[in-house]
């Protein structure tokens, strides 16, 4: 938080003192983005990051504590951010929150479908899975993205055009058959088809549409899994420890912002030829991640 | 998040760049692939795939020196397809080859704070085809053709772009801002590799 205050403070000073005060300063100046699930974790950092960049964020988030939180920390800073709470499987809080966009700002140019969880699927093997589990993953990481695209690209056209991304996973791309993610990779891999889909329909309409798939990060993603206390500080302890160890990690973790930055470049105009897309950013992870294995099945 | 900003300091925090860009299409793209000759094959591979190993070879030393940075080469959306339109194959073995290459350096230099990673452009408005030494008048034809493309805009079924707008990617790649991706390629094609498919599907359904 401290560093990313400092980088707000900078940003606005350096508009202060800028000789072209009236030029666009930023890279989202002017511009009006929601970020679903931007109270905590990725969504958090996008939401500070475009907001330090200019734009006005909208939170679209079902923690309204955490989310008063976020918005409170970017206004007390300079940056614009509103609350909304949005639940992303209900299709009324989703047309609500782009209608507010509109209303309040007079356009929307910028969806991030962010918000996403483990669940209480995560805990357990394919087959155990029940059915309302399922259809909970489903209905946030997959139909939650669908139903925020759905409903933002009438208004980002009627913008003359903008950007969407999502927030993916190394479980858009492969099978990472660890910790019980059958539910997840399914719902991962069915947002990444669904984002280079929404991509080859709104060419004609200027909305690029891109994927970021995250590796190891240290949010609140975990909350959702229904653990034990213990379980959860053991394995917060744990991705704690492998952040500390940087790049030399294994699997190594990043400060969600680092990962925010993939989204800023999508959906900044720098990305202009950029769209159906996606980036992996894992510092190297699964590459790293596989050779170890590798290298323990074959001998070094 | 008492971490937060620690392990970025860490983590690449110097930028230090090698752009591996240069290549051709060379005579070998004016044939199909049985009928390119031993030369024509040596010499795009060697310009193409050889001559981002040697980039990135010579760099890498040098970069570690400097505490870490980026490299970055350009691919094409042969990298990863496979393009039957153009007589493309050495181009295809050299391009594919060059996303190989550029994600295992980036397996091997990570612990040095070198991150590595691929640009692959699609249509771009460049010289690129002086290369295939085609009559005057079959290039005249060609760049005439991209720059009508390049007219439309976004709207072509394949777009053509200036190359600053792929030059972003480099620019994203090779930045800070990147710190967390390393061994990856971005295809910046303006989405045209799905509209070219989509119109055969079109022409053949
Ligand atoms: N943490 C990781 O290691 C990791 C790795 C790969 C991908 N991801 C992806 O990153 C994205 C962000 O997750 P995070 O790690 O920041 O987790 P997080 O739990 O810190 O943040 C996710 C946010 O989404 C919100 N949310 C959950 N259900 C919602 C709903 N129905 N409607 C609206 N908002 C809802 C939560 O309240 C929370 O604020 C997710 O899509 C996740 O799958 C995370």
């Amino acid at each position: 938080m401290d560093k990313s205050s400092n980088a707000h403070q900078n940003a606005a000073e350096k508009a202060k003192t800028g000789a072209t005060a009236k030029k666009a300063m930023f890279r989202l100046d002017n511009k009006v983005a929601i970020v679903t699930g931007g109270a905590s974790g990725l969504g958090r950092a996008v939401v500070e990051l475009f907001t330090e960049q200019g734009a006005r964020a909208i939170i679209a988030d079902i923690n309204d504590a955490r989310g008063a939180e976020v918005s409170e920390a970017v206004n007390a800073l300079g940056g614009k951010a509103l609350f909304i709470h949005t639940d992303v499987t209900q299709a009324d809080d989703m047309r609500a929150v782009v209608q507010y966009a509109e209303q309040t700002y007079g356009r929307l140019d910028i969806m991030v479908a962010n918000a996403g969880i483990v669940g209480t699927a995560s805990t357990k093997i394919l087959e155990n899975v029940e059915e309302e589990e399922w259809g909970h993953i489903i209905d946030v990481n997959l139909n939650g993205v669908w139903r925020a695209f759905k409903y933002a690209a009438p208004a980002i056209r009627r913008a003359g055009g903008g950007a969407m991304t999502s927030t993916g996973s190394l479980s858009s791309r492969h099978i990472v058959s660890e910790n019980f993610l059958g539910a997840y990779t399914a719902s991962k891999f069915g947002a990444l088809g669904l984002t280079a889909y929404f991509a080859s329909e709104l060419f004609g309409d200027d909305i690029r549409v891109n994927c970021v798939n995250p590796g190891g990060m240290l949010t609140n993603i975990y909350e959702s899994a229904g653990w034990s206390p213990e379980q959860y500080a053991a394995w917060k302890k744990g991705l704690e420890d492998t952040l500390e160890q940087g790049n030399k990690a294994v699997f190594p973790v990043a400060d969600p912002r680092e990962v925010a930055m993939a989204h800023l470049f999508l959906c900044s105009d720098e990305a202009s030829f950029i769209t159906g897309q996606s980036i992996d950013a894992d510092g190297g992870g699964f590459v790293k991640m596989f050779s170890a294995g590798a290298r323990s099945v074959f001998g070094s | 998040m008492k971490h937060t900003f620690s392990s970025r300091g860490a983590r690449y925090f110097y930028e230090d760049i090698m752009v591996a860009n240069a290549g051709i299409v060379g005579t070998a793209s004016t044939k199909t692939t049985e009928n390119v000759e031993e030369d024509e094959w040596d010499h795009i591979i060697d310009v193409n795939l050889s001559g981002v190993w040697h980039a990135f070879k010579y760099a890498a030393p040098a970069i570690r020196r400097a505490g870490g940075g980026a490299m970055t080469s350009t691919g094409s959306l042969s990298s990863r397809h496979t393009i039957a339109a153009w007589n493309l194959g050495a181009y295809t073995a050299s391009k594919h080859g060059v996303l190989g290459l550029t994600a295992y350096f980036a397996s091997e230099l990570e612990s040095d704070n070198i991150r590595v990673n691929c640009v692959c452009p699609g249509g771009m408005a460049t010289n690129i085809y002086e290369s295939a030494d085609w009559p005057p008048e079959q290039l005249e034809v060609f760049l005439k053709g991209m720059a009508a493309t390049k007219a439309q805009g976004r709207h072509a079924i394949y777009p053509v772009c200036d190359p600053r707008e792929v030059a972003m990617a480099h620019l994203f790649l090779c930045s800070g801002e990147a710190s967390f991706i390393t061994g990856q390629s971005i295809d910046a094609d303006g989405g045209g590799f799905v509209r070219v498919f989509a119109a055969g599907a079109k022409m053949t359904f």
